[in-house]
This record gives C-alpha cells, sequence and structure tokens, in this order.
C-alpha cells in the first residue's frame, strides 16, 4: 500500500478542520473549535486500481501569534492552502505559506482551495483574485465543507498528483 | 523340384525380406520388434514390469505439465482411505500408530502439565490481594485478566516496535508481540510520534543530536532511536534495561545499512520494508520476573489431606463392613433368627427377617462384634422356631420346673430327670402339650423327692389346753364345747389313714408340778390325760394314735400352766405303733 502524507495549512478558521472532517467521517459542525498543534487523521483513497492512505495533517491555523512549525510540512507529498473566500487576509497568507512549503516540502504537490463557497455572496476575494492565485501555478478549487462542495474531488486530485 | 523348393525358398526369402523393409519403411519396426513387443504384450508380468519403471517418470511428467494436478488425486486417495478404512481401519491405525503415539502421549502430558501448572498457579494466588487488584485493572482497562496477568509476569516487554520514516512521519513497517497491537491504529501513532517529535524538536530548541528519546504513557514506555532516514519506536512496558537502547540503535542502524537507498528514495510504497521484519523482530524481547521455583506445597498438602480423609474413610468403611460381615454370619447361624435381607439406608444396615421371641438378643449379639445400634438396625417379625434349643428353653419358660429337675428335648420328647414334687408332675403334664415341638413328655428319670423332716409347723391342736381346778378331772361344760372344736379340728387336720407312709400320733400330756406330792399330782394328771383319750376315743379317733404322758412343769415360762393338759402331734411310722 501507498502512504502519502497531506498537510493542510492555512489561517486560522479558514475551515481546515471543517474540510477533513467532512472527508474523513462526513461530518460538519458550525461550532467553531480552533486548533492547537496538530492533530492527524487518514484515510485511504482508491485511484484506479490503487490504494493510497492519506496522512492528514491538521495543523493550527497560521497568524501573527503563531508560526506554522515547518518540521510539520517537511515530508509531506501534498499540501492544501486553504483560503477563506470571505475574508480576504486569508489570501494572503495562504500565499506566504506556500513560499513556506515550497522551502520545506519542495517536491510537495500543492492545491490551493477556496473554501466556504457556500457563502459566496458574501466574498471578499474576486474573480481577478482567483485568476492572480492560478497565476502562480497551482490549481484553485472552490470548496464547501459544509454542503460538501468539491471537498472529495480536492482530496482525490491531490492524490492522483501525489501518485 | 529341389530347384523349385529353393527358388520357393529364395522369394519366399527375399519376399520376406523385402516384406520386412516396406513394414520397416511404414512402420519403423522390423519383424524383430514386433516379436519383442507382441511378447512383451502378451506377457501380463514382463509387461508390468516395464510398466513399473515408465509409471513414476509418466506421472511425474503429467504433473510437472498440468496434464494431471493433485486436485485429481486427492479424491483418488481420499475415497482410498475411506475404503481401507471401511474394510480395516486396524490397517491404518497401525500404520498411523508410531506416528500418532508419540504425538498423542506429548500431547496429553503437555495438558497435564499445563493443567497442574494451572491449578497450581490459581491455588497460591486466586485469591491474593495481588490478584485481586489484577482482575479490578482488568475489569476497568478493558484489557483481559490474562493479559494483565502476562504483563505482570514480565520485568519488561516490548509490546510493539514501529519503523517510521523521518521526514514524512509515515510507518515503514510495524512488529508486535501480540496478535492484537497495543497500539491499535499504527499509521497514526506514527505520525503522531513524529508529530510530537518535531513538536518537541522545535518548541525547546535544542540542538539536532538532542532528539526526544523516549515518551512515557500510563505504564508505557515509547523508546525511540533516530536514524537519518527513519526512525525506531518501541513500545515498551515495565523497566527496560539500558541494554535494549543499544539495541534499537544497532538495529536502527542495521536497517539504515540495508535500506538507505529506499530510504531515501521514499515516495510511500511500504511494501519494500517489509524487508526489514528481522530486524524488528529482534527487538521484540522480554525478561519475565525471576519465579522462584516453589514447590507445589499447596497442592501437595492438599493432595496429601484429600488422600488422608479417603484413606481414612475407607478405613472405617472396610472396617466397618468386616464387623457388619460378621455380625451377619452371626445372625444367620444363631437359632431362632432368619435375616432375609439386609441392606444400608439412612446411615445404618437394616437387617430383615424373622425372630423367635427365645432367641438371642440380636442387639447383644451384635456387642459381642463390636457394632453398636447407631450402625445397625433391625426388623425383624416374630415366629415359633422349632430348634431344639429353643424348643427345650421355651419348655423351661413354660414349665418353670423347680432347680431340682433338669429338662432335655430330642426327637419330639421333652424329658425330665431329677426330682420333683407331685404338684409340678401334675402341672407339666398337664401342660407340655402346650409348648410347640414337644410331642411326648418322658418323666421316667423323675424321682419322687425325699421326706425331709421339715422344721415343724406348730398344729393348731397343739395350741389347745385345758385347765383343771386342784384334785378336779372332769371336764367342765364350757370345756366340753371346746373339746368338740379340738375334736372337728383334728378331724380336719389329721389324717390317721394307715396306709401312709407316716401317721400322726397324738400325745395326751397332763401337765402337773412338783409342789406338795408330786406322785399324787403326776397320777391327777394321767388320769385328766387318759380322760381326754377316752374321749378321743369315743369321738373316733383310732386309739392306736393317741398316748397319754404326764410333765411337771418346772419353768415359770412354761407354754402351759400348771394343772392343764395339752396336745402334741407327731409322726410315726404306721408299723411302729
Amino acid at each position: 500500500m501507498i502512504k502519502k502524507k497531506i498537510v493542510m495549512l492555512g489561517s486560522f478558521a479558514v475551515g481546515k478542520t471543517s474540510l477533513i472532517q467532512r472527508f474523513v467521517s462526513s461530518i460538519f459542525s458550525e461550532k467553531y473549535q480552533t486548533t492547537i498543534g496538530v492533530k492527524i487523521d487518514q484515510k485511504i483513497v482508491k485511484i484506479g486500481s490503487t490504494e493510497v492512505n492519506l496522512l492528514i495533517w491538521d495543523l493550527h491555523g497560521e497568524d501573527d501569534y503563531q508560526r506554522i512549525k515547518p518540521a510539520y510540512i517537511v515530508g509531506a507529498s501534498g499540501c492544501f492552502i486553504v483560503i477563506d473566500g470571505t475574508r480576504k487576509a486569508t489570501l494572503d497568507i495562504g500565499i506566504e505559506l506556500i513560499e513556506t512549503v515550497k522551502k520545506n516540502a519542495p517536491n510537495s504537490a500543492i492545491l490551493i482551495l477556496i473554501n466556504k463557497s457556500d457563502l459566496k455572496n458574501e466574498w471578499d476575494i474576486n474573480e481577478d483574485d482567483i485568476i492572480g492565485l492560478s497565476k502562480i501555478g497551482y490549481e484553485v478549487i472552490e470548496t464547501s465543507a459544509k454542503t460538501n462542495e468539491a471537498v472529495e474531488l480536492a482530496f482525490n486530485k491531490i492524490t492522483k498528483l501525489m501518485l | 523340384m529341389a530347384k523349385s523348393e529353393r527358388n520357393m525358398g529364395i522369394f519366399g526369402s527375399m519376399s520376406e525380406v523385402k516384406l520386412n523393409e516396406l513394414r520397416k519403411m511404414i512402420l519403423g519396426l522390423d519383424t524383430e520388434d514386433l516379436r519383442r513387443l507382441a511378447l512383451l504384450v502378451n506377457d501380463p508380468d514382463a509387461f508390468s514390469e516395464v510398466i513399473r519403471e515408465l509409471l513414476p517418470n509418466s506421472i511425474k511428467l503429467m504433473m510437472a505439465k498440468d496434464n494431471i494436478s493433485y486436485a485429481e488425486l486427492v479424491p483418488i486417495l481420499e475415497s482410498s482411505l475411506k475404503d481401507s478404512v471401511k474394510k480395516n481401519p486396524q490397517v491404518l491405525s497401525g500404520i498411523l500408530f508410531p506416528i500418532m503415539m508419540p504425538a498423542i502421549r506429548k500431547a496429553v502430558a503437555e495438558a497435564l502439565s499445563k493443567m497442574i501448572e494451572s491449578l497450581n498457579s490459581t491455588l497460591e494466588s486466586s485469591f491474593s490481594p495481588q490478584r485481586m487488584g489484577w482482575r479490578f485493572k482488568a475489569m476497568f482497562s478493558g484489557s483481559s485478566y490474562a493479559e494483565i496477568v502476562l504483563s505482570n509476569a514480565y520485568v519488561f516487554q516490548v509490546k510493539q516496535v514501529f519503523l517510521i520514516h523521518k521526514q514524512s512521519g509515515l510507518l515503514l513497517n510495524e512488529i508486535s508481540a501480540y496478535q492484537n497491537p497495543l497500539a491499535k491504529d499504527a499509521d497514526l501513532v506514527s505520525s503522531m510520534l513524529t508529530a510530537i517529535k518535531d513538536f518537541v524538536q522545535d518548541s525547546f530548541d535544542v540542538e539536532q543530536s538532542n532528539e526526544l528519546d523516549t515518551i512515557k504513557v500510563g505504564q508505557f514506555n515509547i523508546w525511540i532511536e533516530h536514524g537519518p532516514g527513519a526512525i525506531i519506536a518501541a513500545i515498551v512496558e515495565g523497566n527496560a534495561p539500558s541494554g535494549l537502547r543499544t539495541l534499537l540503535k544497532e538495529t536502527i542502524e542495521n536497517v539504515h545499512i540495508k535500506q538507505s537507498y529506499e530510504l531515501d528514495k521514499f515516495d510511500g510504497d511500504v511494501e519494500i520494508f517489509k524487508k526489514s521484519d528481522p530486524y524488528l523482530q529482534n527487538c521484540i524481547i522480554s525478561e519475565q520476573k525471576e519465579k522462584k521455583k516453589k514447590k507445589p506445597v499447596i497442592v501437595i498438602f492438599l493432595f496429601l489431606v484429600i488422600f488422608g480423609f479417603a484413606s481414612y474413610w475407607a478405613y472405617i468403611s472396610i472396617e466397618r463392613k468386616l464387623r457388619i460381615d460378621k455380625l451377619e454370619e452371626a445372625l444367620r447361624v444363631e437359632t431362632g433368627i432368619i435375616i432375609t435381607d439386609n441392606y444400608y439406608t439412612n446411615g445404618k444396615t437394616l437387617f430383615e427377617g424373622l425372630r423367635d421371641p427365645l432367641s438371642e438378643d440380636p442387639v447383644k449379639i451384635s456387642s459381642l462384634y463390636n457394632v453398636d445400634t447407631s450402625e445397625v438396625d433391625f426388623a425383624f417379625g416374630s415366629y415359633i422356631s422349632l430348634e431344639n434349643n429353643l424348643i427345650l428353653k421355651r419348655a423351661y419358660a413354660i414349665l418353670q420346673p423347680p432347680a431340682s429337675v433338669k429338662l432335655s428335648f430330642k426327637d419330639g420328647v421333652l424329658y425330665a430327670t431329677g426330682e420333683a414334687d407331685e404338684d409340678w408332675i401334675e402341672f407339666a403334664l398337664k401342660t407340655y402339650s402346650f409348648i410347640a415341638g414337644v410331642h411326648d413328655f418322658n418323666l421316667e428319670a423323675l424321682n419322687a423327692p425325699p421326706i425331709k423332716p421339715s422344721k415343724r409347723i406348730p398344729l393348731t391342736i397343739e395350741e389347745y389346753y385345758f385347765v383343771f381346778k386342784y384334785k378336779e378331772v372332769k371336764l367342765s361344760e364350757e370345756q366340753k364345747t371346746k373339746f368338740k372344736s379340738l375334736i372337728d379340728e383334728v378331724n380336719r387336720v389329721l389324717n390317721f389313714d394307715f396306709s401312709q407312709d407316716s401317721v400322726p400320733v397324738i400325745i395326751v400330756i397332763g401337765h402337773t408340778s412338783y409342789d406338795g406330792n408330786a406322785v399324787a399330782n403326776k397320777k391327777i394328771a394321767f388320769e385328766r390325760a387318759l380322760q381326754f383319750i377316752t374321749l378321743m376315743i369315743e369321738a373316733g379317733i383310732p386309739m392306736e394314735v393317741l398316748v397319754p404322758k404326764t410333765d411337771y412343769i418346772e419353768d415359770i415360762d412354761a407354754d402351759f400352766p400348771v394343772r392343764s393338759v395339752s396336745f402334741k402331734v407327731i409322726y410315726s411310722k404306721p408299723e411302729d405303733l
């Protein structure tokens, strides 16, 4: 069996833990509980005939007071950069985190997720911003942990990218 | 003719040669080959011999080329075995015996040994506080009791070993001491361990060489050894020696030596790291608590106690049975007792049967054999025994002969010997026929008792006396009346039949004294006596039994007064009168 380490990165409260819960346990809770340190989940994904055991590292949110420890990113085969569509500031942090990933896990696949697509009418990020992100060279997927929009798709896509 | 034959022979021979060539061209076989084949086919022994040599090789080739498979052979072998067992199971059991018996013996010995060990261990500590503690622990921890007992039997034990990719934290390989590993989800555990290690490394800002090497979780310690590409983590229970650390170091070194390329190029495929199994397996070590080689004292003690009780019980039972058997034997030979059944009930041996009331008391017989009533009981119906000794006993009980009579019994006849008075004889003769078993009574040997001089009992007659006045001889009227009474008494009491052996004699005594003229006194006294004799004769008393006598009274306390007449009765043989 193939095993891969995936790291969820992003600012605080962008929905990293919710996306993992939705993907791993098919549940969603409105209640916000901040992640302290790191939490690890796993799920086996089948791509064609290949089974891949994903070890998903849910890291605490990046902010001015809490920097992500680079050691957590080392060895990752795939990284999600999660951005909250309703908060533009999270986009900037995401871009910074891409740099961190490139530095600590240069061979890692990267996917940018703009979460909370169910609140699109409240988004602070516009089409130009999304086009700008695409130009960096990584695929951008709009997701919603609440409605389960494109969550599975995102994990399947990054798994394919890692293989 | 000769030419013709020769020609024929040549032709024939040539023709044969040509035919042979033709045959060889077509069949590839000449006459000789055909002859040998014909011989072979027609001789079953020779044919079998050739087949025997070819057959094993043919089967091998068939199996190699998949013409025939084991699956096809198995049903044939199975049905052959089934038939063999059905026909005669002894054959197969005889074949298997040398293989099976040692295995069975070994298995039985091992099972017995385990059972004794288990019993011993259970007895030793089933109720110890330690064991009770373990049971509570098992109850609340969710672990099985056996696991907790086992873990307490070790000083330390390496329960699980992880080989983890250093950078990604992905689990490369894992070995567990048990089928159910302690860490259920090894992948998550190894990732988390890596995260913790990284967190510690980052948070404490320690040097690269000072990496996290031990994590303590409850009763477990996680020992970690780092290599450049992988780390090894061992979950240890108990206090492991430092030698384990060295072992873990050597193991991670060996993994790096053997698989450093794979570690460098690791892309998530962990199958390749199965090669590290032997190294990791070496780390699954443990040290058992030194067990004192205890003698199974409790088992031996219990065994001795049980054996002692069993022996005592057996002894008591056997001894009791012997005594009861002897009693039964005695009761069976005892006359007047018939045993119909005996059995053990309510803690006693009950004897049932019939008993003559005159026979020996069974309780008394029991006491002779040291059997008391707490051990035996009797339920006898009554019957009359016709055994000789019991008939005799019955005769004694009914006839109650005097001590001078001895009874004996033979052939239905009761014999009496010795001496008995007429009354008893009369009674006995009337009664003997009521004695069961007695048909006749023989008294021939019985004598009448000799007359014994019995102590003389004073008769009423002897209490009579008549007192006279001085010189008076004749009876007064009053005295006459008294005399009549005397005569009635004499007739009532005395029997003057002279055919008897002895006849009563009445001595008529005239009492007087020496006062005055003694001779004259005696004369008057004699006259008074004679007067009474005369009157008695007149009254019908034979004169032969009447004797006059005088008596001087000297003693003041004499039975009779002076000047009186009294009477004394003696017995005398008739011929003496």
